[in-house]
C-alpha cells in the first residue's frame, strides 16, 4: 500500500450553461447507459463548457492540500470529483482510504425532527453504524454545544447551532480523508477554535485534507500545499506562500479593476446628490507617491485624498477603517489622533493625507472614509469599503501569521538547575 | 472498521472514471451483481433510518399523529362496507361480500400505487442530499418502498377486521399463499420505482405522468371488478401483468385456490427481471444522474 490517498490523473468535468440542454443530455447520458454505450465524454456538446479541466495532483497522507480561486473557479466541483458525487468526464481519481466530506454540513437533516434522530439519520447517511453512532453521540453533542436542545426539533435551532451539529456529526464519522468546503467560516469563534483543533488532531494522526476556502488565513495557517484554480485550471501547484502570493497577486489585478469601476460610479452619485463636502478624488500611493494598490509587506500605505468643501465647517474630522478581506474591523482612525495638525476649520479646496505604517500582512483589504463634524453625529461624506489594496509578501516566510504585525521584543535566559527544580529563585 | 497495516481503512480503495467508479481488486463472474449486494447490505441501517424519518416526520405536528396512517385505510374500509350496505354497489355475486373483495383488490393494488408515487419522488425529493454527500442511493428508493409496506400491513390487519365483521373465516392455507404471492407485486414495483426515480432526475413530468398513469391502468385492471366472459377488456387483460400480481392473491386468501397459475408465474418471473434489471440500471446509472438533479 502506498503512501498516495488521492491521485488525480488529467481529470475534466464538463457543465451545461441551461436547464433545458440539462435535461436533454441527461436523457441521452441515461438511455446510453441503460443500451450500454459508451459515454461521450471527450468533446463538448452545444452549450456545455469545461467546469474542470486537465487536473493532475497527488495528496499523500498527513498532508492538508488548500484549494483556493476565485468563485466559479472549479473549487466545490473538485472536492465533489473526489467525494465521488460526480464522475469526471476525462481522466480518473483514484481514492485510497474511508472519505468524510463536510461540503454541506446538515444535508439531510430533517426539520421537524429532533437533533437526536438527526445524528442518527445524518450519521447512517454519512456511513457509520448505529453502534459507533451510540459509542460517539455524546462526544457528538458535547463538540456541538447543542445542549439541552438536543431533544429539540431542528427547525428550531439557530443557523449556527444547525451546522455545528452537523460539522459534528461529519467529523466523528473518523474519515481517513476530510474535504472540507467553506464550512470553517460558520459558528461564533469558540466553535471555530475547536474545528482548528479537530483538524489539527486529525493531520496529527496521519489523515489528509483538502480544503477549500477563501480565507487566505486559514489556508495559510492548516495547509501544506496549495492549488491555485483559475476558470477550471491548475494555475499554480506548489507550495503554500508561492501559490498565495500567486493568488494575491492575481486578485489584485481583479480588485484593482472593480474599485476602478466603483469609483467612476460614486463620483456620479456625488454629484446627484450635490454634498456640500465631498472627497472628490482618492488615490493610494506608495512612499514614493506612486499611485498604486499592490504593496509589499512592511511599505507605508499613503493614502491621498482631494476635498471640496461648498460650506465652512469647525473642526472637521476626516476618518478611515481598514477592513480585512472577509469585512473584519481591523482598526479606524482619523484626524484627531495628530493634535498638532487638527484643522480648525475647513472651506474650499484641500488635498490630505494619511500615512498608514506598514502594519499589514499579506491579503486584501478594504478601506472606508468618512468626514464629519467633531461630533461625529453630522456624516458629510462617506464610502464604504470602497478602496482596496493588497499586501503582497510571502506569507510563509514571515516571522509573524494574522492580519497586523504585532510590535514584539523577545528574550530569554537558560534556567538553572535550582531554578527549573523551585521555580524563580526571586 | 478495520484497519490496515498502516492504519488506513482497508476496503474503501476506489477509482473515479467516466464510465462510473471501479472497485480496485475485484473482478470475476457475476462482479456488478456482486458489487450491487454489497451496496445493498452497507446500506440497510441507512434504508431502516430514512424510512423511520420520512414515516415519522410525516406526522409530526399533526393532532392525531400517527393515527393518520390507520384512519385513512380506515375510511376507505368504512365506505365500502358502508355502500355495501347501503345497496347503492351492485357489481353481482363475487364469492364473498363485495366490501372484502374490493378492500383486499385495492390493497394489493396499493402496493404499486404507493410504491411508485413515493420512489418516483425518492431521488429528486433529496436532491440537495445527492448533490451534497455521496452515499448509496438506492437506499432513497428502498426506504420509499418501506413506505408501501407499512400500509400494506396496516390496511391488511383492517382487512381482518372486516372478515371478522361479516363472519368469514379465510382458509389459513390460502391466507399464506396469498399473502406471499403479492411478493412479485413488490418486485416489479420497486424494479419500475428504480427507473421513475433516475427519469423523474431528468424529466420533471414523470410524477403528473405517472398520476395520470395510476388511474387509467386502475380502471384498466380487474382491481374493483371482476372479469366475465369474453370481452375487449378480457382479452386485453390476458397480458396484463397488474390482472395476475392483484387478482391470485385475492383468489387464494378469498378461495384458497386460483385459475390462472401459469400467468401468475411467467408475470412472477418477469417482476423478478424488472426487478433486477431495475436496479441494475439505478446502480450504474445513480453516479451520472447527481448532476443532473
Amino acid at each position: 500500500m502506498s503512501d498516495t490517498v488521492i491521485k488525480v490523473e488529467g481529470v475534466s468535468k464538463k457543465y451545461c450553461r441551461s436547464l433545458r440542454h440539462t435535461m436533454l443530455y441527461g436523457m441521452a447520458d441515461l438511455t446510453r447507459s441503460f443500451v450500454g454505450i459508451g459515454q461521450r465524454g471527450e468533446r463538448l456538446r452545444d452549450g456545455e463548457f469545461w467546469a474542470l479541466d486537465n487536473v493532475s495532483f497527488e495528496l499523500k497522507r498527513g498532508e492538508c492540500l488548500g484549494l483556493i480561486g476565485l468563485n466559479g473557479s472549479g473549487k466545490s466541483t473538485l472536492l465533489k470529483l473526489l467525494n465521488g458525487i460526480f464522475m469526471p468526464d476525462r481522466g480518473r481519481i483514484e481514492i485510497n482510504g474511508r472519505m468524510g466530506a463536510l461540503i454541506e454540513v446538515g444535508a439531510g437533516f430533517h426539520p421537524m425532527l429532533t437533533g437526536r434522530e438527526n445524528i442518527y439519520v445524518n450519521g447512517a447517511i454519512l456511513g457509520m453504524t448505529k453502534k459507533e453512532i451510540d459509542k460517539k453521540f455524546d462526544e457528538i453533542v458535547d463538540f456541538a454545544g447543542i445542549g439541552e436542545f438536543i431533544d429539540s426539533p431542528v427547525k428550531h435551532y439557530s443557523s449556527g447551532m444547525y451546522v455545528r451539529l452537523g460539522f459534528s456529526v461529519a467529523v466523528h464519522c473518523e474519515p481517513d480523508i476530510l474535504l472540507v468546503d467553506e464550512v470553517l467560516s460558520v459558528g461564533d469563534m469558540d466553535f471555530q477554535y475547536k474545528c482548528f483543533k479537530k483538524i489539527d488532531e486529525f493531520k496529527r494522526n496521519g489523515k489528509s485534507l483538502a480544503l477549500v476556502s477563501h480565507d487566505i488565513m486559514i489556508i495559510n495557517k492548516l495547509c501544506g500545499k496549495v492549488i491555485f484554480l483559475d476558470q477550471g485550471t491548475v494555475k499554480y501547484d506548489s507550495n503554500t506562500g508561492d501559490a498565495i502570493d500567486q493568488y494575491l497577486a492575481d486578485t489584485t489585478e481583479k480588485e484593482v479593476k472593480r474599485v476602478s469601476k466603483k469609483f467612476g460610479h460614486i463620483n456620479e452619485i456625488d454629484k446627484k446628490k450635490s454634498k456640500k463636502i465631498f472627497f472628490s478624488n482618492v488615490r493610494l500611493c506608495d512612499s514614493e507617491g506612486k499611485e498604486t494598490n499592490v504593496f509589499n509587506v512592511g511599505q507605508p500605505i499613503i493614502v491621498k485624498a482631494t476635498l471640496d468643501a461648498d460650506i465652512k465647517v469647525d473642526t472637521p474630522v476626516f476618518g478611515g477603517i481598514i477592513y480585512s478581506e472577509d469585512g473584519i474591523y481591523l482598526g479606524g482612525f482619523n484626524s484627531l489622533s495628530a493634535a498638532d495638525s487638527i484643522m480648525r476649520s475647513l472651506e474650499g479646496s484641500y488635498e490630505i493625507e494619511y500615512h498608514i505604517g506598514g502594519l499589514f500582512l499579506s491579503g486584501v483589504y478594504h478601506l472606508s472614509l468618512v468626514i464629519h463634524d467633531a461630533t461625529g453625529k453630522i456624516i458629510y461624506d462617506v464610502h464604504d469599503k470602497s478602496f482596496s489594496f493588497v499586501i503582497k509578501g510571502n506569507a510563509m516566510s514571515l516571522p509573524y501569521t494574522g492580519y497586523v504585525r504585532v510590535p514584539c521584543e523577545w528574550k530569554y535566559k537558560k534556567l538553572s538547575v535550582n531554578e527549573v527544580k523551585y521555580g524563580f529563585a526571586d | 472498521m478495520v484497519e490496515g497495516a498502516e492504519g488506513l481503512s482497508v476496503g474503501y480503495k476506489i477509482t473515479y472514471t467516466s464510465r462510473g467508479p471501479v472497485v480496485e481488486d475485484a473482478g470475476g463472474l457475476f462482479l456488478t451483481m456482486r458489487l450491487m449486494w454489497r451496496e445493498l447490505l452497507s446500506a440497510r441501517e441507512l434504508i431502516w433510518r430514512l424510512f423511520l424519518r420520512d414515516f415519522f416526520a410525516r406526522y409530526r405536528q399533526s393532532a392525531i399523529g400517527i393515527a393518520w396512517a390507520v384512519l385513512m385505510p380506515i375510511i376507505t374500509v368504512g365506505m365500502f362496507v358502508g355502500m355495501n350496505s347501503a345497496g347503492i354497489l351492485s357489481i353481482g355475486d363475487v364469492g364473498i361480500p363485495y366490501p372484502l373483495y374490493a378492500l383486499i383488490g385495492l390493497t394489493v393494488w396499493n402496493v404499486f400505487t404507493v410504491g411508485a408515487t413515493a420512489s418516483s419522488g425518492a431521488l429528486v425529493n433529496a436532491g440537495a442530499m445527492v448533490v451534497k454527500i455521496n452515499f448509496p442511493k438506492i437506499s432513497l428508493v428502498f426506504a420509499a418502498m418501506g413506505q408501501s409496506i407499512v400500509e400494506t400491513i396496516i390496511r391488511m390487519a383492517l382487512i381482518a377486521l372486516v372478515f371478522v365483521y361479516y363472519g368469514i373465516a379465510p382458509s389459513w392455507g390460502g391466507l399464506v399463499i396469498g399473502l406471499i404471492c403479492i411478493v412479485p407485486m413488490y418486485l416489479l414495483t420497486t424494479g419500475v420505482g428504480f427507473i421513475l426515480s433516475l427519469a423523474t432526475g431528468v424529466l420533471r413530468d414523470i410524477p403528473n405522468i405517472l398520476n395520470v398513469a395510476l388511474i387509467m391502468a386502475m380502471m384498466l385492471t380487474p382491481v374493483v371488478y371482476p372479469i366475465r366472459g369474453d370481452s375487449l377488456l378480457a382479452r386485453v387483460n390476458v397480458w396484463n401483468p397488474f390482472n395476475y400480481l392483484v387478482n391470485v392473491p385475492r383468489d387464494f386468501i378469498v378461495r384458497g385456490q386460483t385459475e390462472s397459475l401459469g400467468g401468475f408465474a411467467v408475470m412472477a418471473i418477469l417482476s423478478l427481471v424488472v426487478f433486477y434489471a431495475g436496479w441494475r440500471v439505478f446502480y450504474l446509472a445513480q453516479a451520472k444522474i447527481a448532476e443532473r438533479i
